[in-house]
């Protein structure tokens, strides 16, 4: 049987700020294609975890293997691809297009002193197509709703060509409609171009529904197992709380 | 109307003018939308310290002014990074800190013949030959390095977080683009004096967001409305014998406010 790739190795991490805890000896790996779903109360530590992945946040001590090697020693950063939290809060002041946007997500692959090529631009073109945003393209960031915008920093994120995806909170403050088309977009990305993605929600039902894995965090690594089996065990009880109840919308 | 070119030290004024009106707004563009406007003031005072040192010392002023702003630009962005002290306190501490030397030092050099109004509110016309080669060759060191890094700096204004996560330097760019604002501001001094320098940096700027376009073509409209104020504010302040750096400053915002009626 072909072993799979290890996409992302997390090893004994521990990150403490001012002596007090965040994350406690977390250790698991993510396989290339997996699709995985990070949840956990707030302050949890989803964020940090996260940040640590993508070398925002220096560990207090433990290793991160990004595809086999230490991800400080990673040179190619931009084909872990990242959309933040905070995309909705972007300062709508700016005066920047979707092109502009998506095609700032190229520029640390071609590096920051080339020219973009022929080749860049049909990628740009392609994935805001895939992103269903090539519509959008001479608008303002700052004239599009919080769906579209997330679409945006999707199509900026897969202008890199990552081979991981990763997602803070990507459905917060977007409507049904707009977080169900964002959710066929991810499954879509991970069914037929093979993308790692990892994604942080509350949105329970959705969870249970799109990411084949589960990674429930409360300072410490609750649990990590199919997302089909999160109901079979106490473990949204042990990281939410004995009254959590959980409501199925048909 | 072009007698005005029948004089060295017009021409000289106007070569000066127009290239610190280009690189004025370019520097200014990527400080506005990081919401930094403030740096450009506190670079201008940390330039008359410069220039006060300059005095004291008998150097070249334009030179230690430069110097000056360049370890200063550095020194505000590294407490910056650190986070230690919170970003805009950073900048009312160099910027009182520098002004307060600077008087210091002027009374201390007050038996020199030092026109510090010149300083302060610009003396265009009074640019020499060296001031001149000083202001080109800088000035195309400053557009030259905007345009090589104009994707590095665009990345870091857009988020910094997130052209950190794909590698970008962050800390390097940073660094580069506070130190070509602090030469963009020496150079400037000369133009429109160190009060008015953050109003030819951020007034062309604000100008072209009201037309809502394109980073880019955002970035290209202020620079011509730049263009527009120093080329009439010349002109203007030549005819009428009126200061050349408020003039130039106030056709900058009587075009804003034309745009902004318009728009």
């Amino acid at each position: 049987m072909k072993q799979a790739i290890k996409a992302i190795e997390v090893k004994n991490i521990e990150v403490k700020y001012q002596n007090q805890t965040v994350l406690e000896n977390i250790s698991f790996s993510i396989n290339q294609g997996d699709y995985v779903a990070l949840i956990g109360p707030n302050g949890a530590g989803k964020t940090t975890l996260l940040k640590v992945i993508l070398g925002l946040t220096a560990p207090t001590s433990g290793e991160i293997k990004i595809f086999g090697q230490n991800s400080k020693l990673y040179k190619r950063k931009y084909e872990v691809g990242y959309v933040p939290q905070k995309i909705a809060q972007i300062d709508t002041q700016f005066p920047v297009t979707v092109w502009e946007v998506v095609a700032s997500g190229r520029f640390a692959k071609v590096g920051i002193l080339k020219r973009l090529e022929k080749k860049d631009i049909n990628k740009i073109r392609e994935v805001m197509v895939i992103s269903k945003i090539d519509n959008l393209k001479d608008r303002l960031l700052s004239d599009l709703s919080g769906g579209e915008r997330q679409r945006v920093f999707i199509a900026r994120a897969l202008a890199g060509e990552p081979k991981i995806l990763i997602l803070d909170e990507p459905t917060m403050g977007v409507d049904m409609t707009a977080k169900d088309n964002f959710f066929n977009l991810l499954e879509y990305l991970n069914r037929d171009f093979g993308l790692t993605i990892i994604f942080v929600s509350h949105d329970i039902d959705a969870i249970s529904q799109k990411a084949k894995y589960v990674l429930c965090l409360n300072r410490k690594l609750v649990c990590h197992t199919l997302s089909k089996e999160l109901d079979k065990g106490s473990y949204l009880e042990e990281l939410y709380g004995d009254n959590m109840k959980k409501v199925i919308h048909k | 109307m072009l007698e005005i070119f029948q004089y060295d030290f017009m021409i000289r004024a106007f070569m000066a003018g127009l290239m610190i009106a280009v690189i004025a707004p370019l520097i200014g563009i990527f400080l506005v939308v990081r919401r930094y406007s403030l740096m450009a003031d506190t670079l201008a005072h940390v330039s008359l310290l410069g220039t006060a040192i300059g005095f004291l010392t008998k150097i070249y002023p334009f030179f230690t002014a430069i110097i000056v702003s360049i370890l200063a630009a550095v020194g505000i962005e590294k407490l910056r990074a650190s986070k230690k002290i919170m970003g805009e306190s950073v900048l009312a501490l160099f910027l009182s800190g520098s002004l307060a030397l600077a008087v210091v030092i002027f009374s201390i050099v007050k038996g020199i013949n030092v026109n510090i109004g010149s300083y302060l509110f610009g003396s265009i016309s009074t640019v020499s030959s060296l001031d001149l080669l000083f202001i080109l060759g800088l000035g195309l060191l400053v557009l030259t390095s905007i345009g090589l890094l104009y994707k590095g700096f665009f990345l870091i204004s857009l988020d910094e977080e997130l052209a950190r996560a794909s590698g970008i330097p962050v800390n390097l760019l940073n660094t580069i683009l506070v130190v070509l604002a602090g030469i963009t501001i020496t150079l400037s001094m000369r133009v429109v004096g160190i009060l008015l320098i953050g109003a030819l940096m951020v007034i062309p700027v604000l100008t072209a967001f009201q037309f809502r376009r394109s980073f880019m073509l955002t970035l290209i409209l202020s620079v011509v409305f730049s263009i527009l104020a120093v080329t009439i504010g010349l002109f203007t302040s030549y005819y009428f014998d009126l200061a050349s750096g408020g003039t130039i400053v106030v056709i900058s915002l009587i075009i804003f406010l034309l745009t902004n009626i318009l728009s």
